[in-house]
């Protein structure tokens, strides 16, 4: 394509092939066992009972994002009918409703503190509220509107109260200081849009990772300037991305139709979790559609991963096996949060509502 | 250093993906790098440079440090053992007053 290549070129695609090589061949040594193997002597946990506990209904129209705030009990859910509603899980009430500017929203956050809230999809910005300060309609306060996006806002995560880091259409990562709406970091690496972030538990201030449209997924450090590993396998847009309680593992679900995980210290992934009669190879007939979100219990032994068929499906992480479905939604499920100290997983789905699956 | 590496996907008619194409920045682009911290990134980058920023970054991934796929699995199990039983979704609560999403019990005015 264009003009005769460049000989400087030329060699340089050849160092590439040969470093993608070197890179492959590092992580196959490395690659000396399976988690079936280590966890084969392993006892199985006993099957899930999870029932919903509370359906938040509120929302009129798809609700895209859930997420709980870091006291376990309030989350944030977003929808295209242009509100946030801030819920009491535990009751089932409203706590706050605040309209949106643009409903086209994406992705929501709440800060772990549970003082803000950040919001933001097709109207290409991020908009932070401030919970505790209300205007003079009593909705609370914009405090701030990030713009700056080529792209529309597909991701973002409070790193603390003062600093946002975002995912966007636009295939880049940006860090934001609220205190003054400055954009204090922009990272690029990925080649398609940043559909999810997840921060490491043990170092939430400075390393996540986040999955894409481009089938990786990438670890990043806020103090590098650019990704520090990149993993692959998926074959597909990797749609949300978890760590887990450990922080030295991750797990991914995409549209693939499976779920991943992914350990950071050998660099690979080191298992894969497929729904049976469905999932990577099976038939178009049976396939029950791709992961759109995934979620770890507290422990990490279970992995869960909302799909397009409707269901929630759940995996025990160390055995491989896929031990049911969480059912209740009539479209598809969209994004699901599990609360910090592990007690209730949130789900939102198409079909309007919020579920609170509990044990 | 960024890797400024970017694609395209291309979708044809059905919705089917189709193989990437590179594409160089454009002016709106470029002019939109131009707060990055780094200035010597400012303008255009050739084909060229660009390669090299990938070779490096491919460099710097190469060298991570791994360690077996065992021993990091190992240490994944030991962690989910040893908090498995603090699972509440697997377990449940304990003591069951303690959850917060149990039904109250109704008192009533005798």
């Amino acid at each position: 394509m264009g003009p005769k290549e460049d000989p400087a070129v030329t060699g340089l695609k050849k160092e590439i092939e040969s470093l993608k090589q070197t890179l492959k061949s590092a992580q196959d040594a490395a690659n000396d066992s399976t988690l079936e193997n280590v966890c084969s002597g392993l006892n199985e946990v006993p099957r899930l009972r999870l029932q919903t506990k509370r359906l938040l209904k509120g929302h009129i129209h798809k609700v895209n994002s859930v997420h709980f705030s870091g006291d376990s009990r309030h989350c944030v859910s977003g929808s295209l009918d242009g509100k946030l509603i801030i819920w009491d899980t535990w009751t089932g009430n409203k706590v706050q409703i605040i309209p949106l500017r643009s409903s086209w929203v994406m992705t929501t956050a709440f800060s772990q503190s549970g003082n803000f809230v950040a919001s933001g999809g097709m109207d290409n910005m991020a908009t932070v509220y401030d919970l505790n300060n209300r205007d003079s309609s009593g909705v609370a306060k914009v405090t701030r509107e990030l713009a700056g996006y080529d792209g529309f806002l597909s991701c973002c995560r409070f790193v603390s109260d003062q600093k946002l880091v975002t995912g966007s259409g636009d295939m880049k990562i940006c860090l934001w200081d609220l205190t003054s709406g400055k954009r204090i970091g922009e990272w690029f690496g990925h080649a398609g849009d940043v559909v999810s972030m997840s921060l490491k538990p043990d170092d939430s201030e400075n390393v996540f990772v986040t999955g894409s449209v481009d089938q990786s997924a990438k670890l990043w450090d806020l103090r590098e300037k650019a990704a520090v590993q990149t993993f692959w396998g998926h074959s597909a847009d990797v749609n949300s991305v978890c760590f887990h309680p450990s922080s030295v593992a991750f797990c991914s679900a995409s549209e693939d139709k499976t779920a991943r995980l992914f350990d950071l210290r050998s660099d690979q992934q080191v298992a894969q979790y497929v729904n049976p009669g469905g999932g990577g190879g099976g038939s178009v007939e049976n396939s029950t559609g791709g992961f759109t979100s995934s979620g770890l219990s507290k422990s990490g032994r279970y992995l869960f991963a909302g799909c397009d068929d409707s269901n929630i499906h759940m995996w025990d992480l160390l055995k491989g096996c896929h031990t049911g479905t969480l059912g209740g939604h009539e479209n598809r499920v969209t994004s699901i949060s599990v609360a910090d100290n592990g007690i209730a997983l949130a789900s939102c789905s198409w079909d309007q509502n919020i579920r609170i699956w509990v044990c | 250093m960024y890797t400024y590496h970017r694609e395209r996907f291309l979708y044809n008619f059905n919705w089917q993906f189709e193989r990437p194409v590179q594409v160089l920045p454009t002016l709106r682009e470029m002019f939109f790098m131009s707060d990055m911290r780094e200035p010597e990134y400012i303008g255009f980058m050739s084909t060229l440079q660009q390669q090299r920023l990938i070779v490096e970054q491919l460099r710097r991934e190469a060298a991570v440090r791994r360690i077996n796929v065992s021993q990091a699995v190992e240490e994944i199990k030991k962690f989910v053992q040893d908090h498995q039983r603090e699972d509440c979704l697997i377990y449940g609560f304990h003591p069951p007053k303690s959850n917060p999403f149990r039904e109250k019990n109704q008192c009533q005015l005798l």
